[in-house]
């Protein structure tokens, strides 16, 4: 508790502290240069390390970083990227688009527990979020992409989903005169390839980061957290949460296993887990950590969304991965926290289309 | 001279060849050795990004909380690191089986190694961590739980914590056993039913960190191996034995250029001795060349070539063009040998003969042969030239020469067209065109009024006019009283000719007779003239007097017109005067004599024209047996004050006088100079002043 109001007035003292140090509201000017000019180096040394402490603590100190404010991104390509990620004509049926199953009107996710693939199909997985995917290490559950143009190609060829081949998506997007006209603007070349379709498809996704969370605020040190979601904050590192959910995105940076302590029964005997990528035994049931960001908005959770709300995935996660049941205000306060995680929708969406 | 142009070019080609390669070797030299530096840093930089990958293994080994984000990064660094190395040393021109290369695939192959183990690395991390987080704080919350739990359970449960600490901060497999065996004693315990779920949990966390220790030990022993940076070091020592080889390459291509470069030197010095050499005999055939390209062969004289350069110059050139007469019929006469020397001949006269420099002028006349028999004195010219002065020098100086080939006499004479108006040939040849049309005419200077066009053109109206008004009858006499000075009373008319055009404006002589007298008309003018003032006189009784041409005279259908008319009307015949101008050609006099008895034997009387404006000759008076003399208006003008002119006139008055002879003064145009005349006693007196040229006479002087 007292490292709560320690730190709600820390921004306060200092505030005050650098208001002893302005020369009052003296009349002669001349004075109060000099004195300003002589207590220069004294405000360096006082005022200096004061600030570089709080920054190391927020920045540096901390396991978790904030999104940076904005990301290099080519803006022809992701505008062309926007289009294609919208548009049924990259399935097999021409029924769904990347965003039938990344709704980017709300997470970035789907909705579903398991995404739908042309013909009704089901998948086994839950499609996680697009925004902030380019933070990842890798992409996919199980990491089988290095980045989000590898990434691409897995939903447009994969059959339960939109079952394309290359040779098709060339084909269709070199016979819509507006896609080679825009294409050849941009790549070159009198025909649509297959790799500039997942180059702008990525670079679309590139441009969906959402920085501007409280959280990263906080983290800037531009705003103090309330307290039960500062306690939140300190209940996830105490729980050991953060020993996997750490960096930029909270998540996305390591591969784990969420029921190493007591282990859950699998779904789907094929599981796309690590295993399916490294065929090692203690490779199964491991899966990429997911990030927190938006955490809220992107239920339900977990690779098979097989938790429906908050409450339920931290109670899976409590008691599979660490041992043990979480109190209410445990609960109560890491959701406070996860609200702090959430951020207005990526800029690049809110931009004429 | 063709092997030498050969020689230079191939010089040329080769200090190209050289300068071109020269470039390119600063150029290449340049490129590498800022790749290779670039090279050396990057490796460099792959050094310290490995450190840094080794360093944050460590720290989230160390640290409860990390952020694996930052293993990540220094992996990515690696990376790019790796493809900029490749990029570069692709641009140096590296194989792919040099050590370097071979350090580079190696060092590869150990990176994607190295991701591998830390992606596993992470996992076991995070899976040791948390346990061996937990074992405690479970340990903690069973002992706390409930308070009937044993003693022996207690102190199983401070075992098993102390041993996870040993193993954990040693990080020894060989510790494991007895955290084993404090594990192993605490599953036989049976803790209460309560706490059963918390007691499991703990047991589940003892076994993952006793099965993750050893793995978490191997991955971080593994990622800790010095492997990376011995290849890195490889890499670099490959790369500084390369660099050395490439200095060497460096080294000996430098000496190559600068050979390459003293042998280029030394080429343009043997070239530059040699046409220094070849120079000095294209200028001694060059000066010969350039007189035999300025200088006539046959006459020594510079040429119409040299004419051209000279004469743009000069500022006010002054050409005096000098052709021989007849040239082609000495030629035809004597043959080409004997022109050949009538050329040569004069060729010399002229040039022996040129006149003296200007002052002001630096170069002087010189003497050009034109053409054919075409030659030119060309000068500077100036205010003390008097060009006509000089032609006339020069027909003199010819004039007197014998001109003798083979010992017989030639005849030879030239004129002279003068100009001192560009274009200077053309404007002394019109002039020359101007000579050969006038008889005893041997110079002229060209004036503009020479231009033939305009002139030829002028002359044909003027013809045109005077063919009308023969055919309208407009050919008029005006008639000037002659004054007697004794009582001032008219005492004759002089018949003026006068000509009518179109408009009725009535011309003066001056206007068309100068030009009319070259044509065919003339004779017919004259006719007219002496019918019409026949007829006019018919109704007068006075002396009247008519001008005549002595071509008038030489021209027998006008003779005999005139004698004609004099024998029809012999009554006016007795009161004509003819008027012959006293410096007209009277080279056959003998014609002119006997027109002149013929009128005398019809009463005419003969009076001279104009006397004393040209060479006037006394004895040519006495000759023509003359009965009036006209004293010419240059005379009589000033008379009233200039003296030297009354001393003139007072001689020739005093002449005619004593040979019976009448004077008469023209051009008295003031009551001065009519004073005067009286005084000088001149018989008649006639101008503007006394009367001027009207149509009708009047009917009786008397």
């Amino acid at each position: 508790m007292p490292s709560i109001y320690s730190f709600t007035s820390r921004t306060q003292a200092k505030k005050s502290g650098r208001r002893r140090l302005l020369p009052p509201t003296g009349k002669n000017l001349l004075l109060a240069g000099l004195l300003l000019f002589l207590l220069l180096p004294t405000i360096r040394a006082t005022g200096g390390p004061e600030l570089e402490n709080r920054a190391l603590e927020s920045e540096a100190s901390e396991p978790i970083t904030p999104i940076p404010r904005s990301i290099d991104f080519d803006r022809a390509k992701a505008e062309l990227g926007r289009e294609l990620f919208h548009d049924p004509l990259l399935s097999l049926d021409r029924t769904i688009s990347c965003a039938s199953c990344h709704d980017l009107d709300s997470g970035g996710h789907d909705p579903r527990p398991v995404s739908l693939g042309i013909k009704g199909r089901e998948g086994s997985m839950n499609a996680p979020t697009v925004f902030n995917a380019v933070f990842n290490f890798r992409q996919f559950w199980n990491g089988r992409a290095a980045d989000l143009r590898e990434q691409a190609d897995g939903p447009l060829q994969n059959p339960v989903e939109m079952g394309m081949s290359r040779e098709e998506v060339e084909q269709r997007l070199t016979a819509d005169g507006d896609y080679r006209r825009r294409f050849r603007a941009i790549y070159g070349g009198e025909e649509v390839r297959f790799t500039a379709v997942l180059d702008a498809l990525a670079e679309f996704q590139r441009a969906l980061i959402t920085p501007g969370s409280r959280f990263d605020q906080y983290l800037r040190g531009e705003i103090t957290l309330a307290p039960h979601e500062y306690q939140g904050y300190l209940t996830f590192k105490e729980l050991g949460c953060v020993t996997c959910h750490n960096g930029v995105n909270l998540g996305g940076n390591s591969f784990q296993r969420i029921d190493i302590i007591k282990p859950r029964e699998l779904d789907h005997e094929d599981l796309e887990d690590r295993y399916a990528v490294t065929g090692k035994p203690t490779d199964r049931g491991v899966f990429k950590v997911p990030t927190l960001r938006n955490i809220v908005l992107t239920a339900p959770y977990l690779h098979d969304g097989s938790a429906a709300d908050l409450e339920q995935v931290l109670s899976t996660m409590a008691r599979h991965g660490l041992g043990v049941e979480l109190k209410d205000k445990q609960i109560h306060d890491l959701i406070s926290f996860f609200n702090t995680l959430t951020a207005p929708r990526p800029d690049f969406l809110n931009g004429a289309q | 001279m063709g092997s030498m142009r050969g020689k230079i070019h191939l010089t040329i080609i080769f200090a190209f060849l050289v300068g071109v390669l020269f470039v390119y070797y600063l150029k290449e030299t340049k490129e590498q050795t800022t790749h290779r530096l670039t090279l050396l840093s990057e490796i460099t930089e792959l050094e310290r990004h490995q450190k840094t990958l080794q360093g944050e293994l460590l720290r989230s080994g160390f640290f409860l909380y990390h952020n694996y984000d930052r293993l990540h990064t220094a992996l990515g660094r690696l990376r790019t690191t790796l493809e900029n190395i490749d990029d570069l040393y692709n641009r140096v021109g590296g194989g792919n089986d040099t050590p370097l290369a071979t350090a580079r695939q190696r060092y590869r192959q150990q990176l994607a190694r190295q991701e591998r183990l830390v992606n596993r690395f992470l996992t076991a991390n995070s899976l040791l961590k948390n346990s061996a987080m937990y074992i405690p704080l479970l340990s903690r919350r069973l002992m706390l739980h409930e308070q009937e739990t044993t003693g022996t359970y207690h102190t199983l449960l401070a075992d098993l914590t102390s041993n996870l600490y040993l193993a954990r901060n040693s990080l020894d497999p060989d510790l494991l056993p007895a955290f084993h065996a404090s594990l192993a004693a605490l599953a036989e315990h049976q803790p209460p039913a309560a706490m059963a779920a918390l007691h499991q949990a703990l047991l589940a966390h003892g076994r993952v960190f006793s099965e993750t220790l050893p793995r978490y030990d191997r991955l971080l022993q593994a990622g800790l191996e010095p492997a990376a940076g011995r290849l890195i070091e490889n890499m670099m020592k490959a790369l500084e034995n390369e660099n050395r080889s490439w200095l060497g390459r460096l080294n000996l291509l430098t000496y190559l250029f600068f050979a390459a470069f003293l042998v280029s030197v030394a080429l343009i010095i043997v070239l530059l001795l040699r046409a220094e050499r070849e120079n000095k005999t294209l200028n001694r055939l060059s000066g010969d060349l350039k007189t035999a390209a300025t200088t006539d062969r046959l006459t020594g004289l510079a040429n119409r070539f040299s004419f051209d350069s000279d004469q743009e110059r000069l500022l006010s050139p002054l050409l005096l063009l000098c052709n021989i007469d007849d040239f082609r019929h000495i030629n035809d006469l004597y043959g080409t040998a004997a022109g050949d020397f009538v050329l040569q001949r004069i060729a010399e006269l002229l040039n022996n003969n040129l006149p003296p420099a200007a002052p002001a002028d630096s170069g002087g006349a010189q003497c050009y042969r034109l053409g054919g028999d075409d030659f030119g004195i060309l000068l500077e010219d100036s205010p003390e030239t008097d060009p006509e002065q000089l032609s006339r020098h020069l027909l003199q100086v010819l004039d007197e020469q014998d001109f003798v080939y083979h010992e017989q006499p030639l005849r030879v004479s030239i004129s002279i067209g003068i100009s001192r108006q560009r274009p200077l040939l053309e404007t002394a040849d019109l002039a020359l065109k101007e000579i050969k049309k006038h008889y005893r005419l041997r110079y002229l200077l060209y004036r503009d009024e020479l231009r033939l066009q305009e002139r030829i053109a002028a002359n044909l109206e003027t013809l045109q006019l005077m063919r009308r008004a023969l055919a309208n009858d407009d050919i008029l006499v005006y008639y000037q009283p002659i004054i007697d000075n004794r009582d001032g009373r008219i005492s004759k008319y002089e018949g003026l000719v006068r000509l009518r055009d179109e408009d009725g404006n009535i011309l003066s002589p001056g206007r068309f007779l100068e030009v009319v007298k070259e044509s065919a008309l003339y004779p017919e003018l004259t006719k007219r003239v002496v019918k019409r003032s026949f007829a006019d006189m018919a109704n007068c009784a006075c002396g009247f007097s008519l001008n005549l041409a002595v071509a008038d005279i030489l021209d027998t259908e006008v003779r005999d017109y005139i004698l004609q008319m004099l024998a029809t009307y012999p009554a006016t015949a007795r009161r004509l005067t003819f008027e012959i101008l006293e410096n007209e050609g009277m080279e056959n006099v003998e014609a002119v004599q006997a027109f002149i008895d013929e009128v005398k034997a019809a009463g005419c009387q003969i009076a001279v024209d104009d006397f004393g404006s040209g060479y006037s000759n006394f004895a040519h008076i006495l000759t023509l047996k003359v009965d009036i003399l006209k004293i010419d208006a240059t005379l009589i003008r000033n008379i009233d004050d200039d003296p030297q002119a009354r001393v003139l006139v007072h001689t020739i008055v005093d002449f005619c006088r004593k040979l019976g002879i009448k004077t008469v003064a023209e051009f008295v145009h003031s009551a001065p100079v009519y004073e005067t005349v009286k005084e000088l006693e001149i018989d008649y007196s006639q101008g503007f002043y006394l009367g001027k040229p009207h149509p009708n006479p009047l009917p009786d002087c008397q």
